[in-house]
């Protein structure tokens, strides 16, 4: 079909005229006007009001890490180390023998079996309250080292107390490098490179010093003892024999410093009570059930049988008696602990007479060490932490450095199915941190 | 009137392998299996009932319409009754909803829309805790020897039997839903009109988990047993509170330029609200039997008080020429800004482009007889995602009065853009008996929000979203419909649709070609985002005197062998569909009573066997656990190896089925897509802004919920079925 030129001339003249008509027109100008202003409204503040939102759950961090917050922001990462303490005591407990599974599904039984893999997402991504290991500890590292940092970063007019929330920081970072040194056979911090036991072990020395500076600066005795506790245990673990005693003789026997729970939140339990008294997650290991000495019993390991099995319904349900509530504190370092990494470091007669000095202390009251224990001083050392540190989270650095026979032994079945007992003395850096580290 | 159903799940399990004593011996065991049926008839003897029943549905509406020219109504409502395979699950749903629409005069309408839905659905208490399924998938005969449970209480089943979990849990969901809008239409012209849509949509969830104290039960069974379990009774409860406002303003000015030329310029912008307030509670250690309250506990938890806030605001200009009618061509540009995006990040605009061709109106060509209609039709454009409220910023939350990090948080996060072309077509056949529509697009996703796992050493948890640098994406879609017979009292209609879909990811960014998401889950340049990528068991050998298998070797991924403690991930396979079709069937009979059927199929892709990851590797319930020797020491290594190979466990997870009596549904929920643009302003323009599934969407797919809801029984098969027939 075609139309001729005029015609179409004719029919764009008048659509012309139309529109024309529509411009001058009052009415489209008042009806055009309606987009604009819709228009200019979305342009202006309104757009910017309409765009702010609030997350009063959540601080972000550059409205929380600010020297107001100071004292808030030692207690929390303080906290964060108390939970992955809890966490870290469970399943290293289950590791080393301390305790036994009880679950009926099989999200923990690597810990149990000794075979854990770095695939495994429980122990390299699960909350303390989960009993991961990993990633709590090394949130627990990062929370402490940031508030040493910002703290150091800060005056003594805008944080009252700073250099013993210093002191306590840096000692909660350095003992969270302990734990990723004793427990981990590689670990890193601040996405950096792989770190083995040695070098984080040093890592931990050097926050364990810069927190005894502080806590003499602010005269906090205290926090003194456990800074030297932990720098002990860091150097004994590199090999400093001798600067582990010079620290552990500085500490006296009746220190003792606890983290502490709360009922606030499942975070702030106590984690080995809410586990294996009131979950029935856990259940002491035969190994700690009926402990005695010289036919009496331990009171130093305490466990109650519950005449019923776990929740796997293979094991049967045992209750340390060592965190009697959910609010027990958990002993991050302890005067006796000094005393064990003295005697040990010292050993021959003066190691003997430690540990007779701590069998015979007060509530405890055991006999001394027989000949033939004194005659095996290593594998009465090894006994007495075993039973004095029991559920403290050391025994599985203990299993390893002491090359203490795993029970049950390598290679016997696993009783709830799935495999057999495995020869793991410490984890493997997990993958998770792995493939998202670019140093890997 | 319908029914839910297992089908054949006497035999569909597996029988599990176990060691059982021999003799009253503790000592001497002997290995035998267990059936699902040898358990029903344990179960039926003693509650009386089978693992699996049919459940029935029933779905009741009722509605009333009419009104004068000036103003008609709607009203209807109904009441629903779902029961599942499992007795607990079950659920109850009354609806109202009312409609009324407004005309007082031809320049000037409203509409409105009011729906409101209230019920509540139980859950069993599967997922990890337990049920009939948990039950008797990991059923075991040694569970008939059950230590200190004397008299056989489990009967065999996992943890106890399924009635014992329906007296110890009581697992409920509340649920009241209100949407409402309001449309104000004015054709102030007949060369102008704009219409103003405000709309709310209200969401409130209580959900709870209650455990009453039962020491009874928990002394009977040792599985139900601790202080959150029935030992001492526990309570969770939690609120999901969501609202969702909307503002959505669109205005047309439609001026016919010739007699042949005709134009639409548009102008809109949205405002698009979300409010969710999450509140959640726990608390355990009843007093005594009876007790089941927050404040009657021992130990109470608040476990969580969050306040998420997401605004987004767009709007956008459009212009469109039209040609006798026949031609359609558009071009629009819109910008929208959004509350959550990064502090690098400001407006996103993204344009568009399309052209529609109705070519069987077009006199010059001539087009056979039996074509009713033909149109071609092609579009360019670009659509986005904004980030989640918290996914740009690092932020802290409140544990019993301190705080912990929480979210890694990205700064430099931003949106993703997609841009995409398609072409395609429409026809109409034989009186429009016959339809033809077919779509081919291909597009990228630039700067695609991709998560990663955040390296736990950097002192923050879970994972971190990122901008990867592009994914490209192409495909082909297709539908298929055909009116086979429409008489007075019978009518047949059958439709085929499908899709190929490939997804590949060009760039991750400068850094890095390799972002993990979880131990099997990777992103990796040159696959599809998402995919399965694990090391690959490819040679063992059995030892007879271990019973074990030994030298295992791994996939060096260059066509080699190497020790699997240092093998490499390789490619195992896609972990989304890549091809989906879907046969549908329907009668209408006397016009009211209308059946359907419907045929699914989706390929291309895998899936992990979880069920039998559970079995075989960790609870040892399969014949490979104890008779070894009878397997390929490669299926030996894998079981044996606990959770460290998945490479007979990742299988080819093609589904073709017709389990499925509902069509497949897509679900939109991002501000950004199509609804976000408002109407096209024309019903004949090709909408180029339809949903297309991001990069985002794609890597996190398999963690749904929805996904894990449908129980698998293994690759290839689904839990339940269902049918219904409606008048």
């Amino acid at each position: 079909m075609t139309r001729s030129h005029d015609s179409v001339r004719g029919t764009r003249r008048a659509a012309t005229s139309r529109v024309s008509g529509f411009v001058r027109s009052t009415r489209l100008r008042t009806v055009l006007a309606i987009p604009f202003i819709i228009t200019a409204l979305a342009a202006c503040d309104t757009v910017d009001r309409l765009l702010t939102v609030n997350s009063p759950s959540r601080l972000d961090e550059a409205n929380y890490l600010v020297p107001a917050n100071a004292l808030l922001i030692s207690n929390s990462a303080v906290a964060d180390y108390e939970c992955a303490l809890g966490g870290y005591i469970v399943a290293s407990g289950l590791a080393a023998g301390e305790l036994f599974d009880g679950e009926q599904t099989a999200a923990r039984w690597s810990y149990d079996r000794r075979d854990v893999d770095p695939t495994q997402a429980q122990y390299a991504s699960a909350s303390c309250v989960g009993i991961g290991v990993y990633t709590p500890v090394n949130v627990a590292r990062h929370t402490n080292d940031q508030a040493v940092s910002l703290l150091q970063g800060w005056t003594d007019a805008q944080v009252p107390n700073r250099q013993r929330l210093i002191a306590r920081n840096a000692a909660m970072a350095g003992h969270s490098l302990v734990l990723l040194a004793e427990g981990f056979c590689e670990c890193t911090i601040n996405v950096g490179p792989a770190l083995t036991p040695q070098q984080a072990f040093d890592s931990a020395e050097v926050r364990f010093t810069t927190a005894l500076a502080a806590a003499q600066a602010a005269n906090e005795p205290a926090l003194a003892n456990l800074a030297r506790v932990g720098r002990a245990r860091a150097r004994l673990g590199s090999g400093d024999a001798a600067g582990a005693a010079e620290d552990a003789a500085a500490v006296p026997q009746d220190f003792v410093f606890n983290a502490t729970h709360d009922l606030n939140a499942a975070s702030r339990n106590n984690r080995i009570f809410a586990q294996n008294n009131q979950g029935f997650a856990v259940t002491v290991a035969p190994s700690y059930r009926n402990v005695t000495v010289a036919g009496a019993p331990d009171p130093r390991v305490v466990a109650v049988n519950g005449n019923r099995k776990t929740p796997d319904q293979t094991n049967d349900l045992w209750s340390q008696q060592k965190y009697l509530s959910l609010t027990a504190g958990t002993p991050i370092a302890t005067g006796i602990e000094a005393r064990l990494i003295l005697a040990e470091v010292r050993g021959g007669s003066e190691g003997v007479a430690i540990l007779n000095t701590l069998r015979a202390r007060s509530g405890v009251a055991l006999p001394p060490l027989s000949a033939a224990e004194v005659s095996d001083f290593t594998g009465s050392l090894i006994e007495a932490r075993r039973r004095e540190l029991w559920l403290q989270g050391t025994r599985w650095f203990d299993m390893n450095r002491f090359s203490v026979p795993q029970i049950p032994a390598a290679g016997a079945d696993y009783p709830k199915g799935g495999g057999v007992y495995g020869t793991q003395r410490c984890w493997p850096l997990p993958d998770v941190e792995r493939l998202a580290n670019p140093n890997f | 009137m319908g029914a839910n159903w297992v089908p054949d799940w006497r035999n569909r399990f597996e029988d599990n392998w176990g060691p059982v004593p021999v003799g009253g011996s503790t000592a001497v065991r002997d290995t035998v299996q267990l059936s699902t049926r040898q358990l029903n008839d344990s179960l039926n003897s003693n509650f009386g009932r089978d693992i699996f029943e049919a459940g029935m549905l029933s779905d009741l509406q009722l509605s009333v319409s009419g009104g004068t020219p000036t103003l008609r109504y709607y009203m209807g409502g109904g009441y629903e009754e779902n029961q599942g395979a499992e007795v607990v699950n079950r659920l109850h749903r009354t609806n109202l909803r009312v409609n009324l629409s407004a005309t007082p005069n031809d320049n000037f309408d409203v509409q409105s829309s009011m729906a409101y839905t209230t019920g509540r659905t139980y859950l069993p208490f599967e997922a990890g805790g337990g049920g009939a399924v948990w039950g008797t998938l990991f059923s075991s005969p040694g569970f008939l020897y059950s230590g200190a449970n004397t008299g056989n209480p489990q009967l065999g089943f996992r943890s106890g039997p399924p009635d014992v979990y329906y007296q110890a849990y009581n697992n409920f969901q509340d649920a009241d839903r209100f949407t409402g809008s309001v449309t104000l239409t004015n054709r102030a012209t007949s060369w102008f009109n704009h219409r103003l849509i405000l709309g709310v949509d209200r969401l409130a969830e209580d959900n709870q988990a209650l455990t009453p104290r039962n020491d009874p039960l928990a002394a009977r069974y040792s599985a139900f047993s601790g202080s959150g379990a029935p030992t001492n009774g526990s309570m969770a409860v939690s609120t999901r509170d969501v609202t969702v406002s909307t503002f959505d303003y669109l205005a047309n000015l439609d001026l016919a330029l010739t007699e042949s030329w005709r134009s639409v310029s548009s102008v809109g912008g949205q405002f698009f609200g979300r409010k969710s307030l999450f509140r959640s509670a726990s608390a355990n250690d009843f007093p005594a039997a009876g007790l089941l309250s927050l404040a009657a506990a021992a130990v109470r938890n608040v476990d969580g008080d969050e306040v998420f806030e997401n605004n987004t605001v767009g709007g956008f200009i459009q212009q469109q020429v039209i040609w006798n009618n026949r031609l359609f061509m558009t071009a629009a540009v819109r910008a929208d800004d959004n509350s959550a995006f990064g502090t690098n990040f400001d407006v996103v605009t993204y344009p568009k482009f399309s052209a529609s061709y109705v070519i069987s109106e077009e006199p010059s060509i001539s087009l056979p007889s039996f074509v009713s209609q033909l149109r071609l039709r092609a579009a360019y454009g670009g659509s986005g995602q904004q980030p989640g409220a918290f996914d740009a910023t690092r932020t802290y939350a409140a544990q019993g009065g301190f705080l912990t990090p929480a979210n890694a948080g990205n700064p430099d996060l931003g949106p993703e853009r997609s841009f995409e072309t398609e072409v395609g077509f429409e026809a109409a056949l034989f009186e429009d008996r016959i339809g033809l529509d077919f779509t081919y697009f291909n597009g990228v996703t630039k700067d695609a929000i991709l998560a990663r796992l955040a390296p736990p050493s950097a002192g923050f948890p879970g994972e971190q979203l990122f901008n990867a640098g592009e994914v490209a994406r192409s495909g082909l879609e297709g539908l298929v419909r055909w009116q086979a017979l429409n008489g007075e009292n019978l009518a047949l209609d059958f439709s085929l649709s499908g899709s190929v879909l490939g997804y590949k990811i060009n760039s991750l960014g400068p850094t890095t070609d390799v972002v993990s998401l979880s131990a099997q889950i990777q992103h990796v340049v040159g696959y599809a985002p998402g995919a399965w990528w694990d090391r690959r068991l490819v040679s063992a050998e059995f030892d007879p005197v271990t019973r074990r298998a030994t030298n295992i070797q791994c996939d060096d991924g260059n066509g080699g062998a190497t020790e699997c403690a240092g093998a490499p991930r390789v490619f195992i396979g896609n972990s989304v569909p890549t091809r989906e079709g879907s046969l549908s069937a329907g009668a209408t009979i006397f016009k009211n009573l209308r059946i359907n059927s419907f045929f699914d199929y989706r390929g291309g892709y895998s899936k992990l066997d979880g069920n039998r990851r559970v079995r075989c590797n960790l609870f040892a319930l399969c014949e490979i656990n104890y008779h070894p020797e009878r397997f390929d020491p490669l299926l030996v290594a894998e079981a044996q190896g606990g959770t460290q190979f998945t490479t007979e466990l990742i299988q080819d997870a093609s589904l073709c089925g017709s389990a499925s009596c509902r069509p497949p549904t897509r679900c939109p929920n991002r501000s950004h897509d199509r609804s976000m643009w408002g109407a096209p302003p024309s019903p004949s323009l090709v909408a180029i802004w339809r949903y297309l599934p991001t990069s985002r969407a794609l890597s996190r797919r398999h963690h749904s919920t929805a996904e894990r809801a449908v129980v698998p029984l293994g690759n290839g098969s689904r839990m339940c079925c269902r049918s219904f027939a409606s008048l």
